[in-house]
Protein backbone atom coordinates (compact mmCIF):
# COMPACT_ATOMS: atom_id res chain seq x y z
CA UNK A 1 0.00 0.00 0.00
CA UNK A 2 1.42 3.34 -1.07
CA UNK A 3 2.15 6.21 1.31
CA UNK A 4 -0.42 8.34 -0.63
CA UNK A 5 -3.21 5.92 0.33
CA UNK A 6 -2.10 5.68 3.93
CA UNK A 7 -1.47 9.39 4.36
CA UNK A 8 -5.04 10.38 5.48
CA UNK A 9 -5.06 7.59 8.06
CA UNK A 10 -1.60 8.50 9.30
CA UNK A 11 -2.68 12.15 9.59
CA UNK A 12 -5.78 11.21 11.53
CA UNK A 13 -3.85 8.82 13.75
CA UNK A 14 -1.28 11.53 14.39
CA UNK A 15 -4.04 14.04 15.18
CA UNK A 16 -5.74 11.55 17.49
CA UNK A 17 -2.41 10.83 19.19
CA UNK A 18 -1.78 14.54 19.71
CA UNK A 19 -5.29 14.95 21.13
CA UNK A 20 -4.76 11.97 23.42
CA UNK A 21 -1.40 13.26 24.62
CA UNK A 22 -2.75 16.80 25.11
CA UNK A 23 -5.86 15.51 26.83
CA UNK A 24 -3.86 13.17 29.00
CA UNK A 25 -1.44 15.95 29.89
CA UNK A 26 -4.08 18.55 30.73
CA UNK A 27 -6.82 16.44 32.39
CA UNK A 28 -6.77 16.40 36.15
CA UNK A 29 -9.12 15.80 39.04
CA UNK A 30 -10.78 18.70 40.89
CA UNK A 31 -8.30 19.99 43.43
CA UNK A 32 -9.36 21.12 46.87
CA UNK A 33 -8.25 24.71 47.48
CA UNK A 34 -5.83 25.97 50.09
CA UNK A 35 -7.20 27.68 53.19
CA UNK A 36 -5.99 31.28 53.33
CA UNK A 37 -6.83 32.04 56.92
CA UNK A 38 -7.88 29.88 59.86
CA UNK A 39 -11.03 30.89 61.73
CA UNK A 40 -12.57 28.35 64.09
CA UNK A 41 -15.85 30.30 64.02
CA UNK A 42 -16.38 30.18 60.26
CA UNK A 43 -16.83 27.36 57.77
CA UNK A 44 -19.07 24.32 57.69
CA UNK A 45 -18.94 23.01 61.27
CA UNK A 46 -21.31 21.18 63.60
CA UNK A 47 -23.43 24.03 65.05
CA UNK A 48 -23.46 24.33 68.82
CA UNK A 49 -26.96 23.63 70.20
CA UNK A 50 -28.32 26.95 71.38
CA UNK A 51 -27.20 28.92 68.33
CA UNK A 52 -30.13 30.85 66.88
CA UNK A 53 -32.33 29.07 64.39
CA UNK A 54 -35.81 30.31 63.69
CA UNK A 55 -37.78 27.15 62.98
CA UNK A 56 -35.94 24.41 64.78
CA UNK A 57 -35.84 24.03 68.56
CA UNK A 58 -32.75 22.48 70.14
CA UNK A 59 -34.62 21.09 73.12
CA UNK A 60 -35.96 18.41 70.77
CA UNK A 61 -32.76 17.29 69.07
CA UNK A 62 -33.11 14.82 66.21
CA UNK A 63 -30.30 13.28 64.20
CA UNK A 64 -30.76 10.94 61.24
CA UNK A 65 -28.16 8.44 60.04
CA UNK A 66 -28.55 7.38 56.38
CA UNK A 67 -26.63 4.21 55.59
CA UNK A 68 -24.91 3.20 52.39
CA UNK A 69 -26.43 0.87 49.80
CA UNK A 70 -26.66 2.70 46.44
CA UNK A 71 -30.09 3.76 45.17
CA UNK A 72 -31.68 1.31 47.62
CA UNK A 73 -30.35 3.36 50.56
CA UNK A 74 -31.08 6.68 48.84
CA UNK A 75 -34.74 5.76 48.19
CA UNK A 76 -35.26 4.28 51.67
CA UNK A 77 -33.89 7.42 53.35
CA UNK A 78 -36.01 9.59 51.04
CA UNK A 79 -39.09 7.63 52.18
CA UNK A 80 -38.19 8.45 55.80
CA UNK A 81 -37.97 12.16 54.97
CA UNK A 82 -41.42 11.99 53.34
CA UNK A 83 -42.88 10.35 56.42
CA UNK A 84 -41.28 12.89 58.78
CA UNK A 85 -42.67 15.68 56.55
CA UNK A 86 -46.16 14.21 56.90
CA UNK A 87 -45.91 13.78 60.70
CA UNK A 88 -47.16 16.74 62.74
CA UNK A 89 -46.08 17.15 66.33
CA UNK A 90 -46.48 19.67 69.11
CA UNK A 91 -43.29 20.63 70.95
CA UNK A 92 -43.23 23.34 73.62
CA UNK A 93 -46.71 24.38 72.54
CA UNK A 94 -45.71 24.83 68.91
CA UNK A 95 -47.25 22.75 66.15
CA UNK A 96 -44.68 21.74 63.56
CA UNK A 97 -43.65 19.04 61.11
CA UNK A 98 -41.34 16.46 62.67
CA UNK A 99 -39.03 16.98 59.67
CA UNK A 100 -38.53 20.63 60.67
CA UNK A 101 -37.11 19.49 64.01
CA UNK A 102 -34.30 17.45 62.39
CA UNK A 103 -30.98 18.93 63.51
CA UNK A 104 -28.40 16.81 61.73
CA UNK A 105 -28.19 14.18 59.02
CA UNK A 106 -25.20 11.93 58.62
CA UNK A 107 -25.02 10.30 55.19
CA UNK A 108 -22.88 7.54 53.75
CA UNK A 109 -22.52 6.48 50.13
CA UNK A 110 -26.07 6.04 48.70
CA UNK A 111 -27.47 7.76 51.78
CA UNK A 112 -25.16 10.72 51.20
CA UNK A 113 -27.07 11.61 48.00
CA UNK A 114 -30.34 12.07 49.91
CA UNK A 115 -28.64 13.85 52.83
CA UNK A 116 -26.79 16.29 50.54
CA UNK A 117 -29.82 16.91 48.32
CA UNK A 118 -32.07 17.68 51.29
CA UNK A 119 -29.33 19.87 52.82
CA UNK A 120 -29.06 21.92 49.62
CA UNK A 121 -32.66 22.06 48.43
CA UNK A 122 -34.87 21.43 51.47
CA UNK A 123 -38.49 20.68 50.52
CA UNK A 124 -37.69 20.81 46.81
CA UNK A 125 -36.47 17.23 47.32
CA UNK A 126 -40.14 16.13 47.34
CA UNK A 127 -40.71 17.62 43.89
CA UNK A 128 -37.83 16.43 41.80
CA UNK A 129 -35.41 14.07 43.61
CA UNK A 130 -37.14 10.96 42.30
CA UNK A 131 -36.79 12.02 38.67
CA UNK A 132 -33.39 13.67 39.09
CA UNK A 133 -31.77 10.72 40.84
CA UNK A 134 -33.77 7.83 42.29
CA UNK A 135 -35.52 6.75 39.09
CA UNK A 136 -32.56 7.30 36.81
CA UNK A 137 -30.21 4.60 35.59
CA UNK A 138 -27.14 6.41 36.89
CA UNK A 139 -25.04 3.28 36.59
CA UNK A 140 -25.70 3.10 32.84
CA UNK A 141 -24.99 6.81 32.45
CA UNK A 142 -21.65 6.38 34.20
CA UNK A 143 -20.81 3.42 31.97
CA UNK A 144 -21.73 5.33 28.80
CA UNK A 145 -19.72 8.31 29.92
CA UNK A 146 -16.62 6.11 30.22
CA UNK A 147 -17.30 4.65 26.75
CA UNK A 148 -17.66 8.08 25.15
CA UNK A 149 -14.57 8.57 22.91
CA UNK A 150 -14.55 12.27 23.78
CA UNK A 151 -13.61 11.28 27.33
CA UNK A 152 -10.83 8.87 26.37
CA UNK A 153 -8.06 11.48 26.10
CA UNK A 154 -8.85 12.65 29.62
CA UNK A 155 -9.14 9.09 30.91
CA UNK A 156 -5.64 8.45 29.55
CA UNK A 157 -4.32 10.91 32.11
CA UNK A 158 -3.02 9.36 35.35
CA UNK A 159 -4.75 12.23 37.21
CA UNK A 160 -8.19 11.71 35.69
CA UNK A 161 -10.29 8.62 36.21
CA UNK A 162 -13.81 7.22 36.09
CA UNK A 163 -14.44 8.74 39.52
CA UNK A 164 -13.93 12.20 37.99
CA UNK A 165 -16.51 11.44 35.31
CA UNK A 166 -18.88 10.45 38.13
CA UNK A 167 -18.30 13.81 39.86
CA UNK A 168 -19.05 15.64 36.60
CA UNK A 169 -22.22 13.65 36.07
CA UNK A 170 -23.49 14.26 39.62
CA UNK A 171 -22.49 17.93 39.46
CA UNK A 172 -24.27 18.51 36.14
CA UNK A 173 -27.41 16.47 36.72
CA UNK A 174 -28.05 16.39 40.48
CA UNK A 175 -26.14 18.95 42.53
CA UNK A 176 -26.04 21.88 40.05
CA UNK A 177 -22.40 22.75 40.83
CA UNK A 178 -23.19 23.72 44.41
CA UNK A 179 -20.31 23.91 46.85
CA UNK A 180 -20.26 23.70 50.65
CA UNK A 181 -20.43 27.53 50.66
CA UNK A 182 -24.07 27.12 49.62
CA UNK A 183 -24.72 24.93 52.65
CA UNK A 184 -23.03 27.52 54.89
CA UNK A 185 -25.03 30.40 53.42
CA UNK A 186 -28.34 28.62 53.95
CA UNK A 187 -27.80 28.96 57.72
CA UNK A 188 -30.63 26.56 58.39
CA UNK A 189 -30.70 23.11 59.85
CA UNK A 190 -30.18 20.27 59.40
CA UNK A 191 -26.43 20.13 59.46
CA UNK A 192 -25.26 17.58 56.89
CA UNK A 193 -22.27 15.33 57.53
CA UNK A 194 -20.98 13.45 54.49
CA UNK A 195 -18.37 10.75 55.04
CA UNK A 196 -15.69 8.94 53.10
CA UNK A 197 -12.88 6.64 54.19
CA UNK A 198 -9.18 7.52 54.21
CA UNK A 199 -7.73 4.67 52.18
CA UNK A 200 -4.31 4.86 53.91
CA UNK A 201 -5.45 4.85 57.53
CA UNK A 202 -8.88 3.22 57.15
CA UNK A 203 -10.23 6.08 59.24
CA UNK A 204 -13.51 7.90 58.67
CA UNK A 205 -13.16 11.20 56.85
CA UNK A 206 -15.83 13.87 57.39
CA UNK A 207 -16.47 16.66 54.93
CA UNK A 208 -16.46 19.33 57.62
CA UNK A 209 -14.27 22.41 57.98
CA UNK A 210 -12.81 20.91 61.18
CA UNK A 211 -11.37 18.06 59.09
CA UNK A 212 -10.39 20.36 56.21
CA UNK A 213 -8.57 22.68 58.68
CA UNK A 214 -6.12 19.84 59.27
CA UNK A 215 -5.54 19.62 55.50
CA UNK A 216 -5.02 23.40 55.36
CA UNK A 217 -7.91 23.44 52.91
CA UNK A 218 -11.11 25.43 52.39
CA UNK A 219 -14.22 23.23 52.34
CA UNK A 220 -16.44 26.16 51.27
CA UNK A 221 -15.04 26.01 47.73
CA UNK A 222 -15.33 22.23 47.45
CA UNK A 223 -18.17 20.82 45.28
CA UNK A 224 -20.83 18.91 47.20
CA UNK A 225 -20.96 16.47 44.26
CA UNK A 226 -17.27 15.68 44.81
CA UNK A 227 -17.89 14.82 48.48
CA UNK A 228 -20.82 12.59 47.52
CA UNK A 229 -18.66 10.92 44.86
CA UNK A 230 -15.97 10.16 47.45
CA UNK A 231 -18.58 8.87 49.86
CA UNK A 232 -19.90 6.43 47.23
CA UNK A 233 -16.63 5.38 45.58
CA UNK A 234 -17.14 1.63 45.96
CA UNK A 235 -13.86 -0.33 45.94
CA UNK A 236 -12.91 -2.14 42.71
CA UNK A 237 -15.54 -0.20 40.71
CA UNK A 238 -14.31 3.35 41.16
CA UNK A 239 -10.92 4.85 41.97
CA UNK A 240 -10.31 7.05 45.03
CA UNK A 241 -10.91 10.81 45.27
CA UNK A 242 -7.63 12.56 46.02
CA UNK A 243 -7.22 15.64 48.23
CA UNK A 244 -4.10 17.78 48.60
CA UNK A 245 -2.80 18.10 52.15
CA UNK A 246 -1.65 21.75 52.19
CA UNK A 247 0.53 23.40 54.85
CA UNK A 248 -1.64 24.78 57.64
CA UNK A 249 -2.33 28.55 57.66
CA UNK A 250 -0.05 30.66 59.88
CA UNK A 251 -2.65 31.28 62.57
CA UNK A 252 -3.75 27.62 62.75
CA UNK A 253 -4.13 26.15 66.23
CA UNK A 254 -4.67 22.45 66.96
CA UNK A 255 -8.01 22.03 68.76
CA UNK A 256 -8.07 21.21 72.47
CA UNK A 257 -9.99 18.02 71.60
CA UNK A 258 -7.01 16.74 69.64
CA UNK A 259 -4.32 18.09 71.99
CA UNK A 260 -5.93 16.57 75.08
CA UNK A 261 -7.00 13.46 73.19
CA UNK A 262 -3.34 12.74 72.36
CA UNK A 263 -2.55 12.78 76.09
CA UNK A 264 -5.54 10.63 77.06
CA UNK A 265 -4.38 7.11 76.17
CA UNK A 266 -5.17 5.83 79.67
CA UNK A 267 -8.33 7.89 80.05
CA UNK A 268 -10.28 7.44 76.84
CA UNK A 269 -8.75 5.13 74.26
CA UNK A 270 -11.38 6.08 71.67
CA UNK A 271 -10.63 9.77 71.83
CA UNK A 272 -6.89 9.06 71.88
CA UNK A 273 -7.19 6.91 68.74
CA UNK A 274 -9.29 9.57 66.99
CA UNK A 275 -6.82 12.30 68.00
CA UNK A 276 -3.83 10.31 66.71
CA UNK A 277 -5.51 9.84 63.32
CA UNK A 278 -6.53 13.50 63.11
CA UNK A 279 -3.02 14.58 64.07
CA UNK A 280 -1.61 12.41 61.26
CA UNK A 281 -2.90 14.98 58.73
CA UNK A 282 -0.43 17.50 60.16
CA UNK A 283 2.45 15.34 58.89
CA UNK A 284 2.57 17.37 55.68
CA UNK A 285 5.87 15.96 54.42
CA UNK A 286 4.94 12.35 55.05
CA UNK A 287 1.34 12.63 53.81
CA UNK A 288 1.03 15.32 51.15
CA UNK A 289 -2.08 13.64 49.69
CA UNK A 290 -5.18 11.96 51.08
CA UNK A 291 -6.99 9.33 49.01
CA UNK A 292 -10.65 8.80 49.87
CA UNK A 293 -12.99 5.91 49.10
CA UNK A 294 -16.50 4.80 49.99
CA UNK A 295 -17.53 5.95 53.46
CA UNK A 296 -19.05 2.53 54.04
CA UNK A 297 -15.59 1.01 54.47
CA UNK A 298 -15.20 2.78 57.82
CA UNK A 299 -18.86 3.17 58.86
CA UNK A 300 -21.66 2.05 56.57
CA UNK A 301 -24.35 3.41 58.90
CA UNK A 302 -23.10 6.95 59.32
CA UNK A 303 -23.50 6.82 63.05
CA UNK A 304 -19.89 7.17 64.20
CA UNK A 305 -19.88 10.93 63.61
CA UNK A 306 -22.96 11.21 65.82
CA UNK A 307 -21.35 8.97 68.44
CA UNK A 308 -18.29 11.24 68.59
CA UNK A 309 -20.52 14.32 68.85
CA UNK A 310 -22.39 12.58 71.67
CA UNK A 311 -19.21 11.54 73.51
CA UNK A 312 -17.17 14.76 73.27
CA UNK A 313 -18.58 17.06 70.57
CA UNK A 314 -21.42 19.51 70.02
CA UNK A 315 -24.17 17.12 71.18
CA UNK A 316 -22.35 16.47 74.47
CA UNK A 317 -22.04 20.22 75.04
CA UNK A 318 -25.74 20.66 74.21
CA UNK A 319 -26.62 18.06 76.87
CA UNK A 320 -24.27 19.51 79.51
CA UNK A 321 -25.55 23.03 78.82
CA UNK A 322 -29.10 21.77 79.33
CA UNK A 323 -30.16 22.79 75.82
CA UNK A 324 -31.17 19.30 74.71
CA UNK A 325 -34.08 17.66 76.48
CA UNK A 326 -35.19 14.94 74.14
CA UNK A 327 -32.44 13.40 72.03
CA UNK A 328 -33.55 11.21 69.11
CA UNK A 329 -31.30 9.18 66.82
CA UNK A 330 -33.04 7.58 63.87
CA UNK A 331 -30.93 5.01 62.04
CA UNK A 332 -32.07 4.34 58.47
CA UNK A 333 -30.23 1.16 57.64
CA UNK A 334 -30.70 -0.22 54.11
CA UNK A 335 -28.73 -3.41 54.75
CA UNK A 336 -29.75 -6.48 52.78
CA UNK A 337 -29.56 -10.18 53.31
CA UNK A 338 -27.40 -11.37 50.48
CA UNK A 339 -28.11 -14.85 49.25
CA UNK A 340 -25.46 -17.28 50.43
CA UNK A 341 -24.38 -19.02 47.25
CA UNK A 342 -20.81 -19.79 48.23
CA UNK A 343 -21.79 -22.33 50.92
CA UNK A 344 -23.43 -24.49 48.25
CA UNK A 345 -20.30 -24.93 46.19
CA UNK A 346 -17.41 -27.35 46.85
CA UNK A 347 -15.11 -25.17 44.71
CA UNK A 348 -13.55 -22.31 46.69
CA UNK A 349 -14.85 -18.87 45.59
CA UNK A 350 -12.87 -16.95 42.96
CA UNK A 351 -10.71 -13.97 43.93
CA UNK A 352 -13.24 -11.25 42.92
CA UNK A 353 -15.95 -12.87 45.04
CA UNK A 354 -13.55 -13.26 47.98
CA UNK A 355 -12.58 -9.57 47.62
CA UNK A 356 -16.24 -8.50 47.53
CA UNK A 357 -17.16 -10.70 50.52
CA UNK A 358 -14.13 -9.53 52.50
CA UNK A 359 -15.26 -5.93 52.06
CA UNK A 360 -18.95 -6.45 52.79
CA UNK A 361 -18.60 -8.90 55.72
CA UNK A 362 -16.41 -6.46 57.66
CA UNK A 363 -18.79 -3.67 56.77
CA UNK A 364 -21.90 -5.50 58.01
CA UNK A 365 -20.31 -6.66 61.27
CA UNK A 366 -19.03 -3.17 62.05
CA UNK A 367 -22.43 -1.66 61.21
CA UNK A 368 -24.18 -3.89 63.73
CA UNK A 369 -21.70 -2.97 66.46
CA UNK A 370 -22.02 0.74 65.63
CA UNK A 371 -25.78 0.74 66.17
CA UNK A 372 -25.52 -1.28 69.39
CA UNK A 373 -22.81 1.08 70.73
CA UNK A 374 -24.99 4.17 70.32
CA UNK A 375 -27.94 2.29 71.82
CA UNK A 376 -25.77 1.29 74.84
CA UNK A 377 -24.46 4.83 75.26
CA UNK A 378 -27.96 6.27 75.44
CA UNK A 379 -29.14 3.51 77.75
CA UNK A 380 -26.20 4.15 80.09
CA UNK A 381 -27.03 7.85 80.15
CA UNK A 382 -30.62 7.09 81.14
CA UNK A 383 -29.43 4.62 83.82
CA UNK A 384 -27.05 7.23 85.22
CA UNK A 385 -29.83 9.81 85.50
CA UNK A 386 -32.19 7.27 87.09
CA UNK A 387 -29.53 6.04 89.56
CA UNK A 388 -28.80 9.56 90.72
CA UNK A 389 -32.51 10.33 91.07
CA UNK A 390 -33.08 7.18 93.19
CA UNK A 391 -30.03 7.92 95.39
CA UNK A 392 -31.18 11.49 95.98
CA UNK A 393 -34.78 10.52 96.76
CA UNK A 394 -33.53 8.01 99.37
CA UNK A 395 -31.13 10.57 100.87
CA UNK A 396 -33.98 13.06 101.00
CA UNK A 397 -36.14 10.53 102.80
CA UNK A 398 -33.31 10.01 105.33
CA UNK A 399 -32.76 13.79 105.50
CA UNK A 400 -29.17 13.36 104.28
CA UNK A 401 -27.21 15.70 101.99
CA UNK A 402 -28.21 15.03 98.40
CA UNK A 403 -25.65 14.49 95.63
CA UNK A 404 -25.26 17.35 93.12
CA UNK A 405 -27.62 17.07 90.13
CA UNK A 406 -26.41 16.44 86.61
CA UNK A 407 -25.90 19.65 84.64
CA UNK A 408 -28.43 18.48 82.04
CA UNK A 409 -30.96 15.69 81.69
CA UNK A 410 -32.10 14.10 78.46
CA UNK A 411 -34.71 11.65 77.35
CA UNK A 412 -32.80 9.55 74.81
CA UNK A 413 -34.53 7.64 72.00
CA UNK A 414 -32.75 5.37 69.50
CA UNK A 415 -34.80 4.11 66.56
CA UNK A 416 -33.21 1.54 64.26
CA UNK A 417 -35.09 0.97 61.01
CA UNK A 418 -34.16 -1.84 58.65
CA UNK A 419 -35.94 -4.19 56.27
CA UNK A 420 -35.72 -7.14 58.71
CA UNK A 421 -38.55 -5.48 60.67
CA UNK A 422 -40.99 -5.58 57.74
CA UNK A 423 -43.73 -7.92 58.90
CA UNK A 424 -44.98 -9.18 55.54
CA UNK A 425 -42.52 -12.03 54.68
CA UNK A 426 -42.89 -11.59 50.92
CA UNK A 427 -42.27 -7.86 51.02
CA UNK A 428 -39.41 -8.34 53.50
CA UNK A 429 -37.73 -10.87 51.21
CA UNK A 430 -38.10 -8.56 48.20
CA UNK A 431 -36.53 -5.62 49.98
CA UNK A 432 -33.76 -7.69 51.53
CA UNK A 433 -32.75 -9.02 48.15
CA UNK A 434 -32.49 -5.67 46.30
CA UNK A 435 -28.98 -5.16 44.90
CA UNK A 436 -26.53 -2.39 45.77
CA UNK A 437 -26.43 -0.36 42.57
CA UNK A 438 -27.32 3.01 41.10
CA UNK A 439 -30.00 1.50 38.93
CA UNK A 440 -33.31 0.27 40.31
CA UNK A 441 -36.70 -0.04 38.66
CA UNK A 442 -39.36 2.59 39.42
CA UNK A 443 -41.35 -0.13 41.15
CA UNK A 444 -38.42 -1.02 43.42
CA UNK A 445 -37.87 2.66 44.22
CA UNK A 446 -41.55 3.02 45.14
CA UNK A 447 -41.39 -0.07 47.38
CA UNK A 448 -38.37 1.37 49.19
CA UNK A 449 -40.01 4.76 49.71
CA UNK A 450 -43.17 3.08 51.03
CA UNK A 451 -41.04 0.91 53.32
CA UNK A 452 -39.83 4.06 55.11
CA UNK A 453 -43.36 5.04 56.12
CA UNK A 454 -44.34 1.45 56.92
CA UNK A 455 -41.37 0.87 59.20
CA UNK A 456 -41.98 4.11 61.11
CA UNK A 457 -45.66 3.25 61.48
CA UNK A 458 -44.78 -0.13 63.00
CA UNK A 459 -41.76 0.93 65.06
CA UNK A 460 -42.66 0.76 68.80
CA UNK A 461 -39.97 3.36 69.62
CA UNK A 462 -41.28 5.77 66.98
CA UNK A 463 -44.88 5.33 68.10
CA UNK A 464 -43.82 5.99 71.71
CA UNK A 465 -42.01 9.13 70.56
CA UNK A 466 -45.11 10.34 68.72
CA UNK A 467 -47.20 9.77 71.82
CA UNK A 468 -44.79 12.05 73.68
CA UNK A 469 -44.85 14.67 70.96
CA UNK A 470 -48.57 14.91 70.41
CA UNK A 471 -50.94 17.58 71.71
CA UNK A 472 -52.07 17.11 75.27
CA UNK A 473 -49.15 14.87 76.14
CA UNK A 474 -47.79 17.44 78.55
CA UNK A 475 -44.54 18.34 76.80
CA UNK A 476 -45.77 21.94 76.62
CA UNK B 1 -17.99 8.17 80.19
CA UNK B 2 -16.66 10.07 83.22
CA UNK B 3 -18.03 12.68 85.63
CA UNK B 4 -16.73 16.03 86.84
CA UNK B 5 -17.91 18.48 89.47
CA UNK B 6 -16.46 21.99 89.43
CA UNK B 7 -16.93 23.70 92.79
CA UNK B 8 -17.19 27.47 93.12
CA UNK B 9 -19.10 29.71 95.50
CA UNK B 10 -21.44 30.92 92.76
CA UNK B 11 -23.13 29.40 89.76
CA UNK B 12 -20.98 29.98 86.68
CA UNK B 13 -20.59 28.33 83.29
CA UNK B 14 -17.77 25.79 83.20
CA UNK B 15 -15.30 25.95 80.32
CA UNK B 16 -13.91 22.56 79.35
CA UNK B 17 -11.29 22.42 76.59
CA UNK B 18 -12.25 25.87 75.27
CA UNK B 19 -16.00 25.14 75.20
CA UNK B 20 -18.74 26.07 77.64
CA UNK B 21 -20.14 22.90 79.19
CA UNK B 22 -22.50 22.86 82.14
CA UNK B 23 -22.43 24.85 85.35
CA UNK B 24 -20.45 24.88 88.56
CA UNK B 25 -21.67 22.75 91.48
CA UNK B 26 -23.48 20.35 89.14
CA UNK B 27 -22.19 17.04 87.78
CA UNK B 28 -20.94 17.15 84.19
CA UNK B 29 -20.65 14.00 82.10
CA UNK B 30 -17.70 13.97 79.72
CA UNK B 31 -15.19 11.72 77.97
CA UNK B 32 -12.30 10.54 80.15
CA UNK B 33 -8.69 11.69 79.88
CA UNK B 34 -6.96 15.04 80.00
CA UNK B 35 -9.10 18.18 80.22
CA UNK B 36 -8.44 21.86 80.78
CA UNK B 37 -11.02 23.43 83.10
CA UNK B 38 -11.85 27.06 83.67
CA UNK B 39 -14.86 29.25 84.46
CA UNK B 40 -16.84 31.43 82.08
CA UNK B 41 -19.48 34.14 82.39
CA UNK B 42 -19.35 37.24 84.57
CA UNK B 43 -18.93 37.40 88.34
CA UNK B 44 -16.24 37.17 90.99
CA UNK B 45 -12.60 36.72 90.07
CA UNK B 46 -11.39 33.18 90.56
CA UNK B 47 -8.14 31.36 91.03
CA UNK B 48 -6.35 29.55 89.47
CA UNK B 49 -7.30 30.77 85.97
CA UNK B 50 -7.41 27.22 84.67
CA UNK B 51 -6.62 23.68 85.82
CA UNK B 52 -5.56 20.73 83.70
CA UNK B 53 -6.73 17.43 85.15
CA UNK B 54 -6.76 13.78 84.15
CA UNK B 55 -10.21 12.27 84.72
CA UNK B 56 -10.63 8.53 85.01
CA UNK B 57 -12.56 5.92 87.04
CA UNK B 58 -15.33 8.22 88.26
CA UNK B 59 -19.07 7.71 88.57
CA UNK B 60 -22.08 9.97 88.90
CA UNK B 61 -22.12 9.91 92.72
CA UNK B 62 -18.35 10.16 92.99
CA UNK B 63 -17.24 12.63 90.32
CA UNK B 64 -13.76 14.14 89.92
CA UNK B 65 -13.84 17.37 91.90
CA UNK B 66 -12.07 20.55 90.78
CA UNK B 67 -12.31 23.60 93.02
CA UNK B 68 -11.85 27.26 92.22
CA UNK B 69 -11.63 29.94 94.88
Amino acid sequence: MSYRLLKPFISRFALLSVCLVLGACSASYIENRQLQSYDVKSGYRFPEPGQANQANSDSLYICLAFSGGGTRAAAFSYGILEKLRDTTIVWKGKKTRLLDEVDCISGISGGSFTAAYYGLYGDRIFKDYRSRFLERDVQHELFMSALNPLNWPRLASPKFNRIDLATELYDDTIFDHHTFADLIHKQTKPYIILHATNLASGERFEFTQDEFDLLGSDLATFPVARAVTASSAFPFLLSPVTLINYPEPKNFKVSADIENGLASYAGDRRQWHWAVRQNDYLDKAGKPYVHLMDGGLSDNIGIRALENAFRWGAIRRGINNNRIEKFVILVVNAKTDEQDSISQNSVPPELPEVAYKTTTIALDNYSFESIETIRDLNKQRKQTQDTLAVCNSRLKACQGNEFPELSGKIDPVVIDLNFENIQDPMRRKQLLSLPTSFSLSEEAVKQLIDAGALLLDTSPEFQLLLKDLNPGSGNE
Amino acid sequence: MEFLEVRFHESRPVIIDDHEQGKTNLVIELAGGLHTISLGGKGSVFSPLQQTVFINNTNVVSPYVVSFT
